[in-house]
């Protein structure tokens, strides 16, 4: 710039001038005034500092795009008002112009300048000939609003008055910012508060000599203080209830600030304001401290009182339910219920109840088949311990109790007197009883009431817990269970027992048809070996018969030429004749055999039947014989010829047997469906090997025997319908017995 | 056709009837020697055809013997001879056979081997009878 000399002596005046304006308005701004006050102070200055001035400050409201009223103590009242909330825009006089442009907008005469057009008269009316305007801008060039001089005589600005502008712009942007910044850190500090005021927890910070440094309203709150109160006190003064507790947290605080490291505390007891023991979770961490650098500590701490003691509630509920669990798993395998008996499991389970929950009185009933009547099967009285029952409840009498029954798995009345369920029990049982509460669960069974089990409690109202409920109905199932049990058995014993009957029937029937079935086939045999046997006889019967005869023939012949005194020859003829007597004998007991004749069954005299048979026997002599009828005489109902040739039979084996030595008995009596003969001797008996052998047909131990006479004279008896057995022997000798039936006489 | 005569005295005249050789040759000797008139047949056709030729006083006839047997021959015999006298004999001693021979008209049923004594006694008896 080409100043000359005494331009630059201007110049320093000038710069002395806006120097010394400056000066003065830095002092304001150092004062914490106001905003408005400092602007309006400012604005002063300038008019102090220019002659004629009139200064005004515009603050644009950026949002809605005007300017409004900021300073203006020289320019007239009604003109500011006029101009406040004047629109930014390209033409709108000096400042709504400069702040639309962000630049300078120097007006010399606002009555020809064409930015004035739409203001001039305003201007005009109020004496106003000239207006510069310098808009005013952020540090980072925003406008914040305007500065204008203004001046009653069109003017246009010098350098000096440029400087002005710009220094007083400029120093009006830091006085705004300066209060914005402000604003806003207070605003935020206010906010920071709020937030850590709203924070249930307890956020502090202490310093190493435990002085508060930082507290928020739950730390006051729980002191019984304010923040205000709280804030540069040491803790001991605040917290009083209980010194161990303040010196356990203090040590805990200077450990943390000492060591450096964050430390967590899980629990502690602290005593507040009111006394009250709480629970705190707390974190505690350190740090230093911003503008002191001294070491401190912050922590928060969160109340746990109300979970630590919602968990050990939860906790001995837990217990209580796993006790009462265990109880009922003591139930469900109990034998009394294993083994269906249903009142010996009502007792047990009646105790278990009224010890477990604990009540005073359990009672379990059962309905009646018409579920008309209640019957008490077993009342438990715990104090006693005492079982009794038998008390009756008509369902009629208790209509509102029963329907509750129906509708719900349990009724628990609290207040049994008033509880609508139950109110109906309340003169005549619950008063004179002292019962306050019931918990009553019932037995269903196919969905049907068919008993419940009543858990009565001596005493006022009580509260029945959700696990005391669970368990009186828990309880209530496995009685039913139980009835259920006692039904199952008794319809699997009757089953069981029906079932053996029908085995024991099929066998019993199956041994008949088998026993049958080898009697008719062990008949068959023998039948069928007899009748062979006898076929075989008859044919050597008749074949021997003939020359036999022939043979008797020529003896009878030769007899008659017998010379006299010829005894060898009659010996001989005699011999002849015997052997073959002998012979005809025998094949005469061969064809006995073969004839199926029919007895012809009459009555007779037993002692001339054995008199007969005895006269068939050979071989009696040195035998001694006993009879012993009962009755005496004995009528015996046969066919006396056969009875005689069975007896003569016997008789002969039992002699040949004894040979020559030895008791022959007969006895004979009556049982009631037969006549019994039996034949004993004191021979050497039959061998145990032999008995089954000895009514086999050919079965012979005899050197001359045909094997025949058992099985022919059993043949006989069985035709009369008797038997012919071979006795265990008493002593020594056998026993044949013999039974023949008895016929009732018409 | 005309009855055989019977003797009116004399012997009494008998016939025996038995298949067996031994049987029949010991019987007619000791009949004739107990003073009978004995003739002898060795089977049923026989002696129902000897009966045609001449009467016998008695018959004394095996039951069981080939061809027509002592039963059929005894029936054949008495359809011509009401009077006749026949004894039977036989090896077994069935009742039935008895029975049935008794109804037909035999006086005597006999078991082999015969007591011999008895046989001369009926015959005798039969004589007598007839004689008296």
């Amino acid at each position: 710039m080409g100043n000359g000399p005494e331009k630059d002596a201007v110049s320093t005046i000038h710069a002395t001038r806006v120097q010394a304006s400056e000066r003065q308005m830095l002092l304001l701004l150092s004062s914490h005034a106001p905003l408005d006050e400092i602007v309006e102070q400012l604005v002063g200055t300038i008019e102090e500092h220019c002659p004629d001035t009139l200064g005004s400050v515009l603050r644009l409201d950026a949002e809605k795009g005007r300017l409004l009223h900021g300073a203006a103590p020289s320019l007239p009242e009604a003109y500011c008002r006029a101009v406040h909330e004047l629109p930014v825009g390209p033409c709108v006089g000096s400042c709504g112009t400069a702040a639309f442009r962000g630049v300078r907008v120097v007006v010399e005469d606002i009555a020809t300048d064409p930015l004035w057009a739409d203001f001039k008269d305003l201007a005009l009316a109020h004496d106003l000939r000239a207006c510069w305007s310098q808009p005013i801008l952020s540090r980072e060039g925003a406008v914040l609003g305007t500065f204008a001089m203004y001046y009653r005589r069109p003017r246009r600005p010098n350098e000096e008055d440029i400087e002005f502008l710009e220094v007083a712009a400029g120093l009006v942007a830091i006085a705004i910012e300066n209060d914005m910044r402000e604003r806003e850190l207070h605003a935020s500090r206010v906010n920071l508060r709020q937030v850590i005021d709203l924070v249930p927890h307890m956020i502090f910070a202490k310093d190493h000599q435990g002085r508060f440094l930082l507290a928020n309203q739950a730390v006051a709150d729980a002191y019984g203080t304010t923040v205000d109160e709280l804030v540069g006190k040491p803790h001991v003064d605040i917290h009083t209830a209980d010194p161990m507790e303040v010196s356990r947290m203090l040590a805990d605080d200077l450990a943390v600030i000492e060591s450096g490291q964050a430390r967590h505390i899980p629990e502690e007891p602290f005593t507040d304001a009111r006394g009250r023991v709480r629970y705190l979770q707390a974190t505690k961490i350190p740090f230093v401290q911003s503008e002191s650098r001294k070491r401190a500590m912050a922590g928060i701490a969160i109340d746990i009182t109300d979970s630590k003691r919602a968990a050990q509630e939860r906790e001995s509920e837990d217990a209580r339910r796993r006790q009462l669990h265990s109880v009922l798993l003591e139930l469900a395998k109990s034998d009394q219920l294993a083994c269906g008996d249903f009142r010996a499991f009502s007792s047990l389970a009646a105790e278990a109840l009224a010890d477990a929950l604990p009540v005073e009185r359990v009672g379990v009933w059962q309905f009646n088949k018409e579920r008309s009547v209640l019957t008490c099967k077993d009342l438990f009285e715990r104090t006693p311990r005492r079982h009794s029952s038998g008390t009756e409840l008509d369902h009629d009498d208790y209509r509102r109790y029963f329907a509750a029954l129906e509708r719900g798995r349990v009724v628990a009345a609290d207040d049994a007197p008033n509880h609508p369920s139950t109110s109906e029990f309340a003169d005549s049982y619950l008063r004179p009883q002292g019962i306050g509460a019931m918990l009553d669960a019932p037995l269903r069974q196919g969905g049907q009431v068919v008993g419940v089990v009543c858990c009565e409690h001596v005493g006022p109202a009580r509260e029945w817990a959700d696990h005391d409920e669970e368990f009186a109905a828990s309880v209530a199932d496995l009685l039913a269970l139980s009835l259920e049990a006692v039904k199952r058995r008794r319809a699997e014993r009757a089953f069981r027992s029906a079932q053996e009957e029908l085995l024991r029937q099929q066998w019993q029937a199956r041994k008949q048809v088998e026993a049958e079935l080898s009697r008719t086939r062990s008949d068959l045999v023998r039948k069928t070996r007899m009748a062979t046997i006898g076929q075989v006889a008859a044919s050597i019967a008749h074949e021997l018969r003939n020359p036999l005869a022939a043979i008797q023939n020529a003896r009878y012949l030769l007899r008659r030429f017998l010379p006299e005194g010829d005894e060898k020859l009659a010996e001989y003829l005699a011999i002849i004749d015997q052997e073959v007597r002998a012979a005809d004998g025998i094949v005469d007991n061969l064809l006995e055999m073969s004839r199926s004749k029919d007895p012809i069954i009459e009555s007779a005299d037993l002692g001339v039947v054995v008199g007969n048979a005895l006269g068939y026997v050979k071989e009696l002599e040195g035998i001694e014989l006993e009879t012993s009828f009962d009755p005496d005489p004995f009528e015996v109902e046969s066919d006396p010829r056969q009875l005689c040739q069975v007896l003569a039979n016997l008789i002969t084996n039992s002699a040949q047997a004894m040979e020559g030595v030895g008791r022959l008995s007969v006895e004979a009596r009556r049982d009631v469906t037969a006549s019994v003969i039996v034949v004993s001797d004191s021979g050497p008996g039959i061998p145990d090997e032999l008995r089954r052998s000895v009514f086999e047909p050919l079965f012979t131990t005899k050197a001359k025997g045909t094997g025949l006479g058992l099985p022919i004279c059993r043949q006989i008896l069985e035709r009369h319908g008797g038997s012919l057995e071979l006795l265990n022997p008493t002593e020594g000798g056998a026993r044949f017995e013999i039974r023949l039936p008895r016929r009732t006489r018409t | 056709m005309t009855l055989p005569q019977r003797s009116e005295s004399g012997p009494t005249r008998v016939l025996v009837v038995d298949d067996e050789r031994n049987m029949r040759i010991t019987l007619a000797d000791i009949l004739e020697d107990a003073g009978f008139d004995v003739s002898v047949a060795d089977c049923g056709e026989k002696a129902v055809k000897m009966c045609g030729k001449r009467s016998f006083d008695a018959i004394l006839m095996d039951v069981r013997m080939p061809g027509i047997d002592g039963v059929e021959a005894f029936r054949l015999i008495r359809r011509k001879d009401q009077a006749v006298r026949v004894i039977m004999m036989s090896a077994y001693s069935m009742q039935e056979l008895q029975r049935l021979a008794m109804r037909e008209g035999a006086i005597g049923f006999l078991k082999k081997p015969l007591d011999l004594d008895r046989v001369i006694e009926l015959i005798g008896e039969s004589s007598g009878a007839q004689n008296l």
